[in-house]
């Protein structure tokens, strides 16, 4: 299996704050990795650093084979694409135009937007169901609507390796789902790696073929979602008491609060 | 899917072709709107022998003439090279003002406002004031002065603006508005440190055109033109750059480079035009804005249309400074402040709305 993502021994702090302590990670170009933990754990800090948004205080990030923060921005962006959490957005613009700005990093200075352009955009829109909505102003769209749209920009980027951070933060059950099964598919379609940051572990779990849990800036367990989510490995991480059942469909894990821990309110 | 096809095809040419219709259109419109200009003034000459006098000059073209002598001195002499200075200037102030307003995210950004003009203009000053030659070792010294001082002006407000915490888009009108204080102030005192007579620079300093000659626009043109170009060129790009900064360089724009780049060509074009027109405030805000308003902001829209707006305006309002108070003139500055503080103040209230 060809390494897609490898990250050898690095750290990153923000000023004094050390975020990421030490982590030594590889992941094969096939997989789809869901990076879980709690709040503040690093997981956005180590979806930039593999994106080459952030560079390492030390240590050093290759993805697909180049170190990715010492390549130029246009090039990283051709290996890359990158779906934030929360971005700000220019409310005029169509979301037709939005994804369009996906095909930056493959037009030169001087290169205007070619009818090949114009049909990857379409593709990507009518893969993210987002076809009919190519006319609408960003600020015209629902939360849901706009993270898909800002799938489609990604997929219009062509780059084998996509991370996405929560990319399911803002959406209700139906669309969550939803949003998953289309990265699954995107998955399909490129040779590298897709990275995953997620709160929610049931859904990570049904999506991906490995978890990786962080805690306080370390690799807390890496393993199948099987061999991750464990009642002793949240508790340690989380601090939560949990019990895990497998799916109805499927088998694999779900997570289910356990309530007694808490006190009772009802 | 198969019937959006085709309507997602012409949308999109709209949408990703040169906007030569538009232009087009803006040309003819600048067209007409100088001839118009050229028209009017204390001595009235028709639209029709305007254009005549015009055309007569040009190359090829015979025209017999039926006209009085004294009209084409006057079109020649004093009213084309005053139409032409104006028209460029307001262009250049348009196009440095739209590329602010996209570089720092900030639709209140103008070259007036954020004090690349004022540091301009204290350059000019000095070079004014202090005997320094204009021109030395066969360079002229006062664009590069008025250059230098718009450029540490820019750097001064947007290090303000991204230090402070609080809205970036209001704190780097204010850093540029004490700017602009600051440095008009020392301008002054300068002033009245220097020789008795101040009459030059005032009315400099005030904006105008006045003295406007053919040999300003030709000096202009080579600052102008490649500023303009690559503003042009940048346009897809800074439509990028209208994300999170962060967004944007995923997707490949190199975001230090690009910023560089152009506030060095935004204060370039803005300097070259403060040496020779003086302060002319909210140009480069307005014209935008009215763009902005009738098409979109995409920025391969804005940048031409923005330079076809703004040099038109310029025009008109230099029109109403010479007319108004005929046979007497008032600085232009003042009747772009009287059109653009009000504009100015209804984009505030309007930018209010959409960030509650």
């Amino acid at each position: 299996m060809k390494i897609g993502i490898s990250l050898n021994n690095i750290r990153f702090s923000y000023g004094k704050n050390d975020v990421i302590k030490n982590v030594d990670l590889e992941i094969s170009n096939r997989e789809i990795v869901s990076l879980v933990g709690p709040n503040g754990a690093g997981k956005t800090t180590l979806l930039k650093l593999m994106g080459g948004l952030l560079n390492p205080s030390h240590g050093k990030v290759y993805v697909m084979g180049k170190q990715i923060g010492e390549i130029s921005p246009r090039s990283r962006a051709r290996i890359v694409s990158t779906v934030p959490q929360n971005p700000r957005v220019p409310q005029n613009l169509k979301l037709s135009e939005f994804v369009m700005l996906g095909r930056n990093a493959h037009l030169s200075l001087t290169q205007w937007e070619s009818n090949e352009d114009i049909q990857i955009v379409k593709e990507a829109l009518e893969v993210t169901d987002t076809l009919n909505l190519k006319d609408r102003h960003l600020g015209k769209i629902s939360g849901g609507e706009l993270q898909r749209g800002m799938l489609a920009l990604a997929l219009a980027q062509e780059s084998p390796v996509m991370l996405l951070d929560e990319p399911t933060s803002n959406l209700d059950l139906s669309h969550q789902s939803k949003m998953m099964s289309l990265i699954a598919n995107s998955h399909e379609s490129r040779v590298g790696p897709t990275i995953i940051g997620i709160h929610d572990l049931t859904l990570a779990a049904r999506y991906s073929n490995r978890m990786i849990l962080v805690s306080e800036g370390k690799v807390f367990a890496d393993g199948t979602p099987e061999e991750v989510l464990t009642p002793a490995n949240i508790k340690e991480a989380y601090g939560a008491e949990v019990a895990i059942i497998p799916h109805p469909e499927g088998g694999s894990p779900v997570v289910l609060p356990v309530f007694n821990s808490y006190p009772q309110t009802k | 899917m198969s019937e959006h096809a085709p309507r997602l095809r012409s949308n999109h040419e709209k949408s990703w072709k040169f906007p030569w219709l538009r232009i087009s259109l803006g040309i003819f419109g600048t067209i007409v709107c100088c001839l118009v200009a050229a028209s009017i003034g204390s001595v009235g000459i028709n639209p029709n022998s305007t254009l005549l006098i015009a055309l007569s000059r040009v190359p090829m073209i015979d025209i017999s003439q039926t006209w009085p002598d004294s009209w084409d001195t006057i079109l020649w002499k004093l009213r084309f090279p005053r139409i032409i200075l104006a028209f460029i200037v307001g262009a250049s102030l348009s196009v440095s003002g739209a590329t602010f307003q996209g570089l720092f995210r900030n639709p209140l950004a103008d070259p007036y406002l954020i004090g690349v003009a004022s540091g301009a203009s204290l350059g000019a000053t000095v070079v004014f004031l202090t005997g320094i030659p204009f021109i030395y070792g066969g360079i002229s010294i006062l664009p590069i002065a008025s250059f230098t001082g718009g450029l540490i002006a820019v750097f001064v407000a947007y290090g303000i603006a991204v230090r402070s915490s609080s809205t970036r888009l209001t704190t780097l009108i204010l850093a540029g508005v004490a700017i602009g204080s600051f440095t008009t102030a020392i301008s002054s005192l300068l002033m009245l440190r220097s020789d008795p007579d101040l009459r030059v620079v005032l009315s400099w300093i005030m904006g105008g055109f006045i003295k406007a000659q053919w040999n300003h626009s030709l000096f202009l043109i080579p600052y102008l033109l490649p500023g303009f170009i690559l503003t042009f060129a940048y346009s897809r790009i800074l439509n990028t750059m209208q994300l999170d900064e962060e967004y944007a360089s995923s997707l490949g724009v190199n975001i230090e480079r690009t910023k560089k780049i152009l506030i060095l060509v935004a204060t370039m074009m803005t300097a070259a035009v403060v040496s020779f027109s003086g302060l002319i405030g909210f140009v480069g805000l307005v014209a935008p804005h009215i763009v902005r308003l009738i098409w979109d902001s995409d920025f391969r829209t804005l940048i031409p249309m923005a330079a076809i707006v703004g040099g038109c305006f310029l025009v008109i309002a230099d029109l109403i400074a010479r007319t108004i108070l005929s046979p007497g003139e008032i600085p232009v500055g003042i009747v772009t402040a009287l059109c653009g503080a009000p504009f100015f103040i209804y984009l505030l209230l309007r930018n209010r709305q959409n960030t509650t």
